[in-house]
């Protein structure tokens, strides 16, 4: 009995697919039916290998690597809307239309606060290309991010940084300072600056 | 405005403002660059290698899986076939059915023979279409 439906199903689904095919090759042609075959199938294939479909990155999640900062004249993304761009170390793929960002820092400390407004910043850019649902900054030791919210929040997050560092182009100069044991002792300016602290 | 720019002001705006007017000198800070520069370059050949399609069934049984011939067929693959359509459709349809030709006849003496001129004849053939670069 169970056999009987599964089969029936099947020849349902087979009709249906068949009928779609042959609608898409009536009303946009041949091209664009073989594109319509490939997504299903791939598609299909995905359903059924699941999790299995992506390889292993190097860091512990399952995705294709799409993107990646492997030279000078890799891509940049920019964001017309919100005026930045960016140039992230690696995006990958973990779903159909889902990618996952991820901004690599070698060294093996935690992850500062910097970073993530840096792996934000690089969100609001590159969505203008993928669908970013997932962002990382990975150290040596930690990793730190996750699910992200719609761009309008984020944006909001990253503002205040944004605007200091469009002042910062267009003058040169800035009143703000955020002196500390840990970030003067390996700041590249620390010779030339009054706030230091060591 | 990059990205990064965003972040280094978050860190610090006296030191991001300071950096538009001054070179780095400091000997340490340099090196520190330069190995962090490194990191990212080996982490990326290192993601790369991991994402590169590593499949090539009937050369890897023949020859071995980092055999020159099996290195130059998944070129051939990468750079010739990948890029029309007809190509695409021959390399689904033999990653389809090679590994089951393989668990089905991997253990018969003649098929590795047979198999192993096959793949000889196919990276002649793969050398001549690439006009002997291989």
């Amino acid at each position: 009995m169970l056999v009987n439906v599964r089969e029936e199903v099947i020849n349902i689904i087979s009709g249906l697919l068949l009928l779609a095919i042959s609608l898409v090759i009536f009303l946009f042609g041949v091209g664009r039916a073989l594109k319509f075959t490939r997504f299903i199938l791939l598609g299909l294939i995905r359903l059924k290998k699941g999790d299995d479909y992506y390889p292993v990155t190097p860091f512990g999640f399952k995705g294709k690597l799409v993107y990646s900062d492997e030279n000078i004249n890799a891509k940049i993304f920019r964001s017309s809307k919100y005026l930045v761009q960016a140039k992230p170390d690696f995006i990958y793929e973990t779903a159909y239309q889902r990618y996952t960002l991820i901004e690599y820092k070698e060294r093996n400390g935690k992850v500062y606060l910097s970073d993530e407004i840096q792996m934000l910043t690089s969100v609001l850019a590159v969505r203008n290309s993928f669908n970013i649902t997932h962002a990382y900054v990975v150290t040596g030791k930690d990793k730190k991010g996750g699910v992200l919210t719609d761009s309008a929040t984020i944006y909001e997050q990253v503002k205040p940084y944004i605007d200091e560092t469009r002042k910062i182009n267009n003058s040169g100069k800035t009143s703000k300072a955020s002196p500390a044991k840990y970030k003067c002792s390996t700041c590249a300016m620390r010779a030339s600056c009054k706030f230091q602290v060591y | 405005m990059n990205a990064s720019d965003c972040g280094k002001v978050a860190y610090c705006a006296q030191s991001y403002a300071l950096s538009k007017k001054h070179k780095v000198t400091d000997k340490y800070i340099i090196k520190r660059q330069k190995q962090g520069n490194q990191g990212h370059a080996e982490l990326t050949n290192a993601a790369l290698a991991m994402s590169k399609d590593r499949r090539c069934f009937i050369a890897t049984y023949a020859f071995g899986e980092d055999d020159t011939i099996t290195c130059d067929l998944r070129l051939f693959r990468d750079e010739r076939l990948k890029t029309h359509l007809m190509g695409r459709v021959f390399i689904s349809m033999y990653y389809a059915l090679s590994p089951r030709l393989i668990s089905l006849c991997g253990q018969s003496v003649l098929f590795k023979g047979a198999s192993t001129s096959l793949v000889r004849i196919v990276h002649k053939y793969a050398c001549k279409r690439q006009g002997g670069s291989y």
